[in-house]
Formats: C-alpha cells, structure tokens, sequence
C-alpha cells in the first residue's frame, strides 16, 4: 500500500478542517471565523489501495506575507519542509474572487498542485467552470462542498491520479512587462550555472524554500529583482556579480518606470490579484452583487448600539438558561447517584472500601455530575455563537471599547471560547498577530469564569441567594469577571506590555446555520472531555481528600468524635495550616482545602466541599450540601468565596498551556502572583464590605 | 482627498490609492483592498471606531485609523 501525503492549504474559514474530518471521521474544530485551526491537525484513510494522509494546517492569505506570525511561519515552514507528495488548495466558491489570489502564490511552488473549490452548496445561480479554470491553469479543479459531501470521491480519485502522474509544467506567467525582466535574469544565472556550487546557496534556497535538486533560477531571480538581503548577499560575493548587477538595476528601472511604483513585493501582490480577478470573471458566471440575508441580519445585529443591547441579551439568555433549563435534571441525576450508593453499599464488605466509596469517590462524583446539564447548555450557547458567525460581530462591535481597554477586537474570540474552558481560549490567542494583545488577552482570560467553575457558582447561588433571582447573579458574577479582565487589560497595558497601536482587518464571513451533526458532535466531545476529567481528576482527588480526612485514625466513639477526626486528620491540619491566609477572608479550613484542591480542577472545590460538610452521612446529596453550607457559612464569607474563586489562579492544566503560549517562564510567575494577591484583595474587600452592610 | 473614513453608510467608492506599507498594505491587499477596487461601506461600530465594507463577495472589518490611509473616490 503506497502512502500519499496531501498537505491542505488555504485561506482561512474555506473549510479545510470540515473536510478532514469528513474524510477521516475526525472531530477537529469547526468554527465560523477566521483562525480556528492553529495547529497541524492529521486524518487519515485508506482508498483504492493507497494510504492518504491528510495534514490541515492554519489558514494563511498568501505565501510571502510579510506578517511574521506564529501561524504565518508555521503553514511557510511545513511548505517548505517538503514532506509531502501533494498541495490540495481549498478555496470557497462564495469569495472565489480572493481565494484564488493564494493559488497564485501556489503555482509558484513547485509542487503537485490540486484545487478543490468547496462550499458550492452555497452558490446559488452562480456557477464556476472549473473545467475552463483547470485548463487556464493546468492543475486539477474539482468543486465539493463538504457539507452535502458532494463530489468527495472524485476529489479522491483526482488526489490518486495526481499521485501516479508526473510533475505538469507550471504555466504561471506574470504580465509581460515583468515576465521578460524575470526571464532576461534568469537565463543569465543559467548560463552562469556553475554558481550553484557555492555552498551559501543552500542556506539562501532552504531560505526561500526551494530544493537545490528542483532549483528554479527564476525564485533566484524573482528574489534579486525584490532586492531581498539575504540572497543579494550571497550573490554580491560571486565573481558575475558585477554585470549581474548592472543587469538588475537597468531590469529595475524599468519596471518601476513602466508600474509607477519601487516596491516590487507590492507589485507583484499587486499583479497576482489582478490575474485572479480577471480569472475570476473570466470562469465564473451569475456572481451578482445582490443584498444578501447576511446584510439583512447585519443591519439589525451590528447597527450602533442596539447591537451592543442584542449582544448582552444573547448574553443574559445563555446564562439564564444555563442555571434554570440547567437544574431541572438534577435532581434525578442525584437521586441516581443516591440508588447507585444504597445499592452499592451492601456488596462492599471491607469497611474502608466501602468508606473510601460511599464516603468519598460517590458523593464527589455526583456533585460533580449533577451539574453536567449546566454546562451543556453554556457549550451549547458557545458553539453556537462560534458556529453561526455572530463571533465576528461582536468582535467587529466591541473593537472599540476593547481598544480603549489596551485589548484588541479579536481578542474577545478567546475571551468568549474562556467561558466555556480555558485552555482552547489560551490556544485561540494564537489568532492575535501581536505579542503584545496577546499576553494581554492570556492575562486577562485568567478572570473569565470557564465552565468548570458553574458548579461552585450554582451551588452558592442556591445556597445563599433567592431563587428568583439566582439566573441574574449569575449572570452578575461573570460580568464581573469581564470587568475585572477588562481592567486589569488596561492596567497591563499602562504598565508593562507598552505598545504601538495593532492594526484591525477582519473577514465577516457570511451566516452558516450550523448542520445538527456539527452542534452535536462539539457540545457531545465536550461533555465526554468533562465527564472524563470529572471521573479521573474527582475519583483521584475525591480518593486523597477522603484519606487525608480520615487519617491518622482515632479511637474515640462519641457522637462528637467524628467532627474531632476531622479536624484532627491531615486535612484538618494542612486547614489549619492556611487559616493565616484565608482567615482575613472568612474562609473556615473547609473552604481554605476545597480551594488547594480546586487548582487542580474547579469542579473539584464543589466534591471537595460535599465530603467535608456532609461527612456524617454514608450518603451524601446535594440538598444536604446547600444546608449545611447554609449552617456553617455567613453570607459574608459566601460572598468572598465566590469572589476568590471568580478571581484565582485557572486549573492546572490550563496554567501548563498558558505558560506555554505566552512562551517565557517568568510569566507564569507574574499570573501566580498577579491572580493570587489580586483576588485575595479583591475577597478581603467583598468580606468587609458585606459584614459592614449587614 | 477623501478617505474611506468620510464615506457614509451605504455608498460607494472606488480606491484610487492606499497611503500605506509593509506588513499593512500587504495585508489590504490579500483582503482585495487595492487600487481600482470598488469597496461599499456597510455599517459603522457605536463611535466610527471600526467599519464595515464590502469588497467584492467578502465583507471585512478594519478600524478607522486603517480605513483613514484608504483614498477614494465616489463612484
Ligand atoms: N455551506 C457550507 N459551509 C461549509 C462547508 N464546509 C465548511 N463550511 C463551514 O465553513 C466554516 C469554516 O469551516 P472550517 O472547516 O472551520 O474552515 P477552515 O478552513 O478549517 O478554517 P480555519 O481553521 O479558520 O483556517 C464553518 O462554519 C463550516 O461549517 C460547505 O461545504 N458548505
Ligand atoms: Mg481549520
């Protein structure tokens, strides 16, 4: 079986992770905006007796970008390393027009190249001649559309034939004026051909990504032509340089003279989008200009500040409807953990066993799993707003208040994917070209509540506040969060990210209802991934804290013991240990251990708190949780709680990916430092200030 | 002269020159933002902050400051 590897490559937002996972079964991330993949994703399958492997990369707009981005030099460095057998070029039918300008900087490269044009469900009247396109230039076009999986195994049968086939001449032609200067330099270093000897040539060619075995004297060219450093360099000291140079300068004035203009990476973007546009038009048929539905949601999502106003209701429903559609199955899953218990039970013999899981592992699993609908609902509303497009606006709405906040209008795409989970939102900084915004949008993220953290709001908020206004609490609690993001942008930005001013380009794409199978595999990956992390983190923790809370043993039998064991076992004194620290807070040593091992994962604070408080039965519910938290808790201290846990440290995986995407150690210090003391302030004040007005 | 910045909502404009270089410019330009292109103005943010265009079949977002060193012309 022969291996075919088809590296995809495209703008961003055509569609080329949707179409991996179509072919491989995969679940990648699918969203509708520019700048969801920012890493290699690969699928694989096997088809007529080869082996294709699919590698998708990060959307990129042309080759030669000047924008050094992690993501830009990521898709230039795979080009370049060569390991692969063929380009598949994924543009979209609906901005073929820009698409094609990347095909241009493809048929550049030499390799075997495929274009497929995806989404062509979405067409319309209009039509492409893909045919008369193919011929023009002299690559395969095929047109899917990955939605309706239309046309896949043609695309298949095209990648083997390709394969089979010999490398086609690339017929790419710039205009005549630049054309004839790139050949006249051309056909001089072949004529001077021995000059590839000279071994600084392969730094310069892996430089431009060329293999010496495949050398085209014309990228050599092309590159003197630019004046580029680093090849000019290398030439300067071969013993043709001098007439060379005369050749390049006389080749220079005249195209600047004939294009009116000296920056030839300009011009030549410049020439490129032309020849796409004429192609355009020359194969495509019906493209009409015609107020689209889009500009009709447009005109009532984004007008001025009604479109703020739509924003925050979106807001508010998706976090109503978390807390209240969200409680209804509670009760059952608790009651189900409650039967599993009583049936559980009687088949454990060894007493410690039964101890260890009754006590301990039940009960922390179930608070945990009880609030597994909350979050669906909260992924729900995220995947939606991720799915349908709608991010972009609100980028596109709040660029400006974000500004004024040292944050950029992008960064609210992570800032949103943050209250879902953490760590995808530190990944999604990727997308902000600067440095600068994005350590500012890492920082800030810290203070956007993820969804871990629901069922220690949920469980609060019942515990301490009136039903009925409990959706608007927590509704409250997560704009607090925001603001204080927002502030401490601000404060970064004064203060040690200085920075010029970023620039702001951003596509719109056009509304997608997302299909049921891209909503539902994304919120069901989701709930696996935090029903997995549930079981593993909770059982293991849930295990720790009941030893740590049951140890060293005591042998005294009064009714009072149990209380005295607790306080007395490790727990109880590593509690006691911290009471310096979250005394000032008030926070009992319950609360202060729930909140150490909360920096393993949030959703361990709420097991974490239901072995503490409920230790004197064998059956732990969550009712029995909000009662007692209700006893043993003044609502001061309530308050400060939620307050630190808004504010401190995210969990610990995502602490890892956070000090990986901001790339220096010594951030991670400043977070630990900077959430820590912050927070811890933050709760002092709340604590105060409740105890004063009540 | 006139920028892309003075353009009211819904008109429409041809760019005669972008008063811009580097890493900007190349980026207006993989968005089909260049000479002879006909842009229309869709929407403005709360304050003019950011803007709205139409450039061929794709709609993009840029800031005022951007869309000040865009010259154009009524069409
Ligand atoms: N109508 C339609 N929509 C599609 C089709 N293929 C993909 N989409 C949608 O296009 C959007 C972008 O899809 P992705 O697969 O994330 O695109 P991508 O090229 O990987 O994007 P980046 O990772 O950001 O570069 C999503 O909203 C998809 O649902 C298609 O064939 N038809
Ligand atoms: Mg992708």
């Amino acid at each position: 079986m022969k291996k075919i590897r088809v590296i995809l490559i495209g703008e961003s937002n055509v569609g080329k992770t949707s179409l991996i996972n179509l072919l491989g079964n995969k679940y990648f991330k699918v969203s509708n905006f520019s700048g969801t993949t920012v890493e290699k994703n690969i699928a694989s399958l096997k088809y007529k007796n080869h082996e294709i492997e699919f590698i998708d990369l990060p959307g990129i707009y042309s080759i030669d970008e000047y924008a050094q981005t992690e993501i830009n030099l990521l898709v230039k460095r795979k080009i370049q390393e060569n390991k692969y057998d063929i380009i598949l070029n994924i543009a979209s039918a609906t901005i073929l027009d820009r698409n094609l300008n990347l095909s241009m900087d493809l048929l550049e490269q030499k390799s075997k190249l495929i274009l497929a044009i995806n989404m062509i469900d979405e067409l319309g009247d209009a039509s492409i001649n893909s045919e008369l396109l193919s011929d023009i230039l002299n690559i395969d076009v095929i047109q899917i559309s990955t939605k309706n999986s239309t046309n896949i195994t043609p695309l298949l049968d095209t990648i083997v034939k390709v394969y089979s086939e010999d490398l086609k001449i690339n017929t790419f032609k710039y205009p005549k004026a630049l054309e004839q200067e790139l050949n006249m330099i051309e056909s001089f270093l072949s004529t001077n051909s021995n000059y590839l000897t000279d071994k600084s040539l392969d730094v310069a060619l892996a430089y431009i990504g060329v293999k010496k075995s495949e050398l085209k004297d014309r990228y050599i060219a092309m590159k003197l032509l630019e004046k580029d450093t680093e090849i000019t360099k290398i030439v300067s000291f071969l013993h043709f340089y001098n007439p060379l140079k005369k050749l390049l300068d006389n080749a220079r004035s005249r195209i600047y003279n004939y294009y009116d203009t000296q920056d030839l990476l300009y011009l030549k973007k410049e020439l490129k989008q032309n020849l796409a546009h004429s192609l355009f038009l020359q194969t495509t048929e019906n493209f009409v200009h015609k107020s689209t539905l889009t500009n009709k949601i447009d005109k009532l999502l984004i007008s001025n500040l009604s479109g703020i106003a739509i924003f925050l209701f979106i807001m508010w429903v998706i976090f109503e409807s978390t807390f209240y559609i969200g409680s209804i199955p509670m009760l059952y899953i608790e009651e189900g953990f409650n039967i599993l218990g009583t049936f559980l039970g009687p088949l454990i013999d060894s007493p410690n066993l039964k101890s260890l899981i009754i006590g301990g592992i039940l009960p922390g699993l179930s608070a945990v799993m009880m609030f597994l609908p909350n979050i669906l609902i909260l992924f729900l509303g995220i995947t939606l707003l991720e799915t349908t497009g709608y991010l972009t606006r609100v980028s596109f709405l709040l660029d400006g208040v974000l500004q004024k906040f040292g944050l950029h209008g992008q960064s609210i795409i992570p800032l949103i994917i943050g209250f879902g989970c953490t760590v995808p939102a530190y990944m999604a900084t990727r997308m902000l070209e600067s440095k600068k915004d994005k350590l500012i949008t890492l920082f800030s993220l810290g203070f956007i509540s993820c969804s871990a953290k629901l069922p220690v709001y949920v469980l609060f908020i019942s515990a301490f506040f009136k039903p009925s206004a409990s959706g608007n609490i927590l509704f409250g609690i997560y704009i607090f969060g925001v603001l204080v993001a927002l502030l401490s942008a601000k404060f970064l930005n004064k203060t040690i990210f200085k920075a010029s001013k970023e620039t702001y380009i951003m596509e719109l794409p056009q509304y997608r209802l997302p299909s049921f199978k891209l909503i539902y595999m994304s919120v069901w990956l989701k709930s696996i991934s935090y029903v997995k992390k549930a079981g593993i983190y909770i059982t293991l923790i849930s295990m720790l804290i009941w030893f740590a809370s049951s140890y060293p043993k005591y042998d005294v039998v009064d009714s009072n013991t149990r209380f005295y064991k607790l306080e007395h076992s490790y727990l109880g004194q590593l509690g006691k240990s911290l009471e310096p620290i979250f005394k000032p807070l008030g926070f009992d040593w319950k609360m202060s251990v729930s909140l150490m091992s909360g920096m393993a994962a949030k959703e361990v604070i709420v097991s974490t708190l239901s072995i503490l408080y409920v230790v004197e039965q064998n059956n732990s519910n969550n009712n029995e949780l909000i009662k007692k938290l209700r006893v043993s808790i003044d609502f001061a201290s309530a308050v400060s709680f939620i307050v630190f846990i808004t504010l401190y440290l995210p969990c610990f995986a995502a602490t890892i990916v956070f000090t990986k995407e901001s790339g220096e150690i010594k951030y991670l210090f400043y977070l630990v430092f900077f959430t820590l003391s912050f927070s811890w302030l933050a709760s002092y004040s709340a604590y105060n200030i409740v105890r004063m007005m009540t | 002269m006139k920028t892309l910045l003075d353009c009211e909502k819904a008109c429409v404009v041809k760019v005669l020159k972008l008063n811009t270089k580097g890493d900007l410019k190349q980026r207006l330009i993989s968005f089909g933002i260049m000479k002879e292109a006909i842009v229309e103005v869709l929407e403005h943010a709360p304050g003019k902050s950011t803007i709205e265009i139409k450039v061929g079949k794709m709609r993009v977002a840029l800031r005022a400051q951007e869309a000040e060193l865009i010259e154009v012309q009524k069409i």
